[in-house]
């Protein structure tokens, strides 16, 4: 009877509006909080990836620089203050080669007859993008091998072999040419069979391995103090947003290929943090609704709350009734919330399939169900006997 | 059961107001179970006060109240007495039946058909299913005894039951009343304006 009595006193429309906002309010958290969860590893895959990739850092070429080379490089200072930033792994140093070099070989067969002037820089082993077998095996013997930028390729094939009217050639092609490559310097000379044993995608340079280079600077070299103009960088995690805006800030010249990951992550971290506060400020729209309502319906019924009270009835039994109606509707939203957020996360997680591997991780969706959950009832359940001890103090 | 009063006053009337009261800053007042008082009182005495003091649910006076040595400011006495109030505090949506349900669902102290016997001895069997809105107040005063009766109690306070009921049906309200009182072995309050001679009382109070 107490039950017939009391739900004469609820607003359905109260009630429903409630119950929409709650649903979409809750819906949107749980589906950007599960995004953020589906997402947040591909970029970390990527940031993974990409950590153990350096970046060629220079300082960008304008007119003065042109003018005045020195400015080109950096100065210990500046490669100290690179170091020193919390996002920097560790840096590597380009070495240049400080003698003479040429590349040429003699007319046979199959092969025409070229010279060509060449120069030579070494970067350590660890930073190079390919894996080549011959690099290390050649310490110590006649044979230098040789990595050329894959634009370099591309710049013969589709520009310079189509102009003239030569054969366009593969990189298998390439790597089976050999040729002869001279050093020279300090009157001392030394010719090496050498070959094209790899395509690097990161370093704009034709690369020979660190130990060669290092011995035949020594011997061939100009004893002159060695200068950098590029810095290989390796970071702990290239998502950092600081990376791009310290490098600007500097007016160095970065890779940026590298650093898109962190873009991406920084518009889309900013793009769901947006949405997930819509989510969270429609959610908490609706649970002020509903306890404004209880407030209103508590203060329109006071005499009647009195008068339960008169005959016998505890506040327990009063609060009863529209703890459990409250409960059980915010219980059935938030199931339902639950529901369509991972409805949708079906439909997101096909959609990205052909893009992303994601979806593979179970969704962790009861843990906010869960806290929401605990958080509307116990707040809920705090203000309604709150209210309903004010109303009996009344007395 | 016993219920004491000390030195009770309303906090909103003065010692000079209540200078004649049998009851009000009265030393040691005592009511006991099975003894039937009449408190006599013109309008603006505090009659209605006086029993919601005891009740437990106005605590506005000075002195002390205690229901078996227990101070009754804490709590409504609803387990040990039961409360016809002068204004009835009926629930205006709910039917005749529905609104003694109400009290009987807690104490489940009256089968159906004995209080579907209370209502026809009433005669308010053909108003069962009414609200009680629609009711005249002697009606209304019919269903607030009927009420009153459908729980256990050790006392049985009455604010002025009976002012619009013609003789016939106070008597027959006594009647009920008397069975139950004998029943429960318990006590009574009633509080009137005018003399009533409904119940052979054991005191009669001056408030």
């Amino acid at each position: 009877m107490l039950k017939k009595l009391q739900r004469k006193t609820l607003s359905v429309a109260q009630l429903v509006w409630y119950s929409l906002t709650l649903l979409v309010g809750a819906t949107l958290t749980l589906l950007i909080f599960q995004l953020y969860l589906d997402i947040g590893p591909i970029f970390q895959e990527e940031a993974g990836v990409l950590s153990k990739q350096a970046v060629v850092i220079s300082k960008k070429i304008s007119l003065f620089q042109t003018l005045d080379k020195d400015r080109i490089y950096f100065s210990s200072e500046e490669v100290q203050s690179v170091v020193q930033e919390p996002f920097v792994k560790s840096i590597a140093r380009f070495r240049s080669a400080s003698f003479k070099v040429s590349g040429y070989t003699r007319a046979s067969a199959n092969i025409p007859a070229f010279y060509t002037e060449l120069f030579f820089e070494s970067v350590p082993d660890s930073c190079l993008d390919i894996q080549v077998d011959e690099w290390k095996s050649s310490e110590g013997s006649d044979f230098l091998p040789i990595i050329i930028p894959e634009s370099y390729i591309k710049l013969y094939n589709f520009g310079f072999a189509e102009s003239q009217g030569l054969p366009v050639l593969s990189k298998g092609m390439i790597s089976q040419f050999p040729f002869h490559v001279s050093v020279s310097g300090n009157g001392k000379q030394h010719t090496y069979n050498s070959r094209i044993v790899g395509f690097s995608n990161k370093i704009n340079s034709i690369l020979v391995p660190d130990h060669f280079l290092k011995q035949a600077n020594k011997i061939y070299g100009k004893p002159r103090q060695t200068r950098v103009s590029r810095l290989l960088v390796t970071f702990d995690d290239p998502s950092d947003s600081r990376i791009l805006a310290y490098f600007n800030d500097k007016n160095y010249s970065i890779n940026q290929e590298g650093l898109k990951a962190g873009k991406w992550k920084l518009m889309i971290t900013i793009a769901l943090g947006v949405m997930m506060s819509i989510g969270v400020i429609i959610t908490a729209m609706s649970l002020f609704l509903i306890l404004l309502s209880v407030h209103l319906i508590i203060q329109k019924n006071r005499t009647l709350i009195l008068n339960l009270y008169s005959i016998g009835y505890r506040q327990e039994h009063i609060a009863r009734f529209y703890r459990w109606t409250i409960s059980t509707i915010t219980s059935v939203i938030l199931i339902l919330s639950w529901g369509v957020a991972l409805f949708l996360r079906g439909v997101y997680v096909d959609r990205f399939a052909t893009y992303f591997k994601i979806g593979n991780i179970d969704s962790q969706l009861w843990i906010p169900v869960l806290i929401l959950w605990a958080v509307v009832v116990v707040v809920y359940n705090l203000l309604l006997t709150r209210q309903i001890k004010g109303v009996l103090k009344m007395l | 059961m016993i219920i004491a009063l000390d030195k009770v006053k309303p906090i909103y009337m003065s010692e000079q107001e209540i200078s004649c009261s049998d009851i009000y800053m009265n030393k040691n007042m005592v009511f006991n179970t099975r003894e039937k008082v009449l408190i006599r009182a013109q309008s603006g005495r505090g009659k209605s006060s006086l029993l919601n003091f005891i009740y437990g649910v106005k605590s506005s006076f000075d002195g002390h109240i205690e229901v078996n040595g227990q101070s009754v400011r804490k709590e409504v006495q609803s387990d040990h007495m039961s409360y016809v109030f002068q204004d009835l505090k009926l629930f205006d949506t709910l039917t005749v039946k529905e609104n003694i349900l109400l009290k009987n669902d807690l104490t489940n102290h009256k089968t159906e058909a004995e209080i579907d016997l209370m209502l026809s001895q009433l005669g308010l069997s053909e108003k069962r299913d009414e609200p009680v809105k629609h009711l005249s107040i002697g009606q209304q005063q019919r269903v607030a005894i009927i009420r009153a009766l459908c729980q256990p109690f050790h006392f049985l306070l009455l604010d002025e039951p009976f002012s619009h009921l013609d003789q016939q049906n106070v008597a027959i309200a006594v009647g009920l009343i008397n069975r139950e009182l004998k029943e429960q072995q318990a006590g009574l309050l009633l509080t009137t304006l005018d003399p009533c001679d409904a119940f052979q009382y054991d005191k009669t109070l001056q408030l």
